[in-house]
């Protein structure tokens, strides 16, 4: 397929987890997995995805729903370069793809805008990209002469605005959001609003996770629904979610009013 | 007419295969230079915050550890030769760069599985930006020590840069071990605890707190089998005493060549478990 038609495309994608690893740690087992020895039997083995198969198009926002456990926030992590898949392919057409994050890496010594330049590095920016991201984040974060000293002298919500505003700047082609990221207070989360906004309009593809089904069919122009790793369904937004929220509805109880999603989602 | 089709967008297409992941790292790494730069001056200026004395402790600490192992050997013990504390000093910078990129090393790997789960940085930057800032560290270690020696009589001399090669061939040494034993701390977390000891007992192993010609000419052989006698005597002798190291060249060539084969062999194994760094949970 022609690279100016993809931005996304999984096929046979599979990611397992060894438990043994993890579980029940022998020395011996500990050993064995530290020089890669691989015991027979698949006992032991989970597969987070497997089977996935995707295309998505440019300009498409994918939103993926499922369960917690189905493999939603692994599948990001597989898109982001974060995790490699143990079986088939993931092709990703676009510079950069990130998943949205605020603070991963923060160092409290560091000052707010050492931090600013060594967590741009960590995505991948330039030397030159950095220093022209600079000014323009410090300034979006609105912190002042705090930009000068260490992060151990800030909030919570100072740093969480700082890793915000370095987050709105990244400007990646692939723009992956594990639900939608709000800080701040009522001023700063309508500039965050609207400067998340523009990166999504800028971004060649975005793929979203959520658990309200509501929030995907009004963003979204495809729908993945992912159960135990597995595709159960792709395709259209309103069918998929229809689909979704019939196999849900027993287990569940009724979604709570809009007004208390919205508080709780800003909780979140 | 398709303003995309002039702008070609970077293609990556992830495959399982271990050619496939060195190709792909190795341009990571080209990319991600200015992290491994970024991050190197970073835990510098953070190792020298917080604390009255700053960046004199990159000379103080290897000062203090000569100051104790004077008093137990000189004062103590009534051994060791000229310039004794100098000679110790030698080869504590060698070690201690060892031993801390190795152990900073792990401990960062570790650190980055638990807060940098989203970040998708290539791990194999985390050796390199350690034994960079650690480099550093002994490089200016170095010159203080031809600092601290010239009031002893010791004067630099075009000798003195004969340290040079083999302090290249330890940071060779040195990052192939910290690929190597950070990739394997990731499953097997007691290693750090072991490699506390074990560098230790190698460093006790090497002619670190005395020189090689101390040792009698037939257990000689048995040193020339530990890396650390190389670089503790390919610093001290030049810098200390104004000598081309005291061993043979066949030796020499060995450990150049043992380091090299480390240095590749240790990358392509971290690359290798790479994959499931970010699958362990912590």
């Amino acid at each position: 397929m022609e690279s100016d038609e993809l931005a996304i495309a999984a096929h046979g994608l599979g990611v397992r987890y060894d438990l043994r690893q993890t579980k029940n740690r022998t020395l011996r087992r500990s050993l064995a997995a530290a020089v890669g020895a691989r015991p027979g039997a698949e006992q032991g083995i989970f597969w987070a995805l497997r089977d996935v198969d995707f295309v998505l198009a440019p300009g498409e926002i994918l939103g993926v729903i499922g369960k917690n456990g189905s493999g939603k926030s692994t599948l990001l992590q597989v898109i982001a370069d974060i995790i490699s898949p143990d079986e088939g392919t993931i092709r990703v057409v676009g510079r950069r793809p990130t998943l949205l994050t605020i603070g991963a890496g923060f160092e409290r010594e560091l000052t707010g805008r050492e931090n600013i330049r060594l967590n741009a590095a960590y995505l991948g920016f330039s030397r030159k990209e950095i220093e022209r991201l600079v000014e323009p984040i410090a300034e979006f974060s609105e912190l002042g002469q705090f930009l000068d000293q260490p992060l151990k002298t800030y909030s919570t919500g100072m740093r969480a605005r700082l890793g915000f505003a370095i987050a709105v700047h990244t400007d990646p082609d692939i723009l992956l959001l594990d639900e939608v990221l709000s800080v701040g207070d009522a001023d700063f989360q309508e500039k965050s609003r609207h400067r998340m906004l523009e990166m999504m309009n800028r971004a060649r593809a975005i793929v979203v996770v959520s658990h309200s089904g509501e929030m995907i069919e009004r963003t979204c122009s495809k729908v993945l629904w992912l159960e135990k790793g597995r595709v159960r369904d792709f395709g259209d937004p309103e069918a998929v979610i229809a689909d979704y929220h019939k196999s849900t509805v027993k287990l569940i109880p009724p979604a709570p009013p809009a007004e208390q999603q919205a508080a709780v989602a800003r909780i979140r | 007419m398709n303003a995309a089709a002039n702008t070609p967008h970077p293609v990556r297409i992830r495959d399982a295969t271990l050619s496939g992941r060195i190709r792909a790292n190795l341009s990571d790494l080209v990319r991600f230079r200015h992290l491994v730069w970024y991050m190197a001056m970073s835990s510098l200026a953070v190792e020298s915050r917080g604390t009255k004395l700053g960046r004199s402790w990159w000379v103080l600490e290897p000062l203090a550890l000569m100051g104790v192992y004077t008093v137990f050997i000189k004062v103590i013990l009534h051994r060791g030769g000229a310039n004794f504390p100098l000679a110790v000093l030698a080869a504590l910078l060698s070690f201690e760069f060892f031993a801390r990129s190795v152990g900073r090393s792990m401990s960062l790997l570790k650190a980055t599985q638990s807060s940098m789960l989203s970040v998708a940085f290539p791990r194999t930057v985390i050796p390199l930006a350690v034994t960079l800032s650690e480099s550093i560290r002994l490089i200016i270690a170095v010159a203080a020590y031809i600092a601290i020696a010239a009031p002893f009589g010791v004067m630099p001399s075009p000798v003195t840069a004969l340290a040079l090669p083999f302090i290249v061939v330890e940071i060779l040494f040195t990052l192939g071990a910290s690929y190597f034993f950070a990739a394997t701390s990731v499953f097997f977390r007691d290693l750090s605890k072991i490699t506390d000891y074990l560098f230790w007992l190698l460093f006790h192993l090497a002619p670190g707190m005395y020189t090689l010609a101390m040792v009698p000419a037939k257990y000689r052989i048995i040193f020339a089998f530990n890396p650390f006698t190389t670089f503790f005597e390919g610093l001290r002798a030049p810098l200390l005493y104004g000598l081309a190291p005291g061993f043979s060249s066949v030796q020499t060539g060995i450990v150049f060549l043992v380091s090299v084969i480390l240095c590749i062999a240790g990358y392509l194994y971290f690359l290798r478990r790479e994959g499931s760094f970010n699958k362990v949970v912590v």
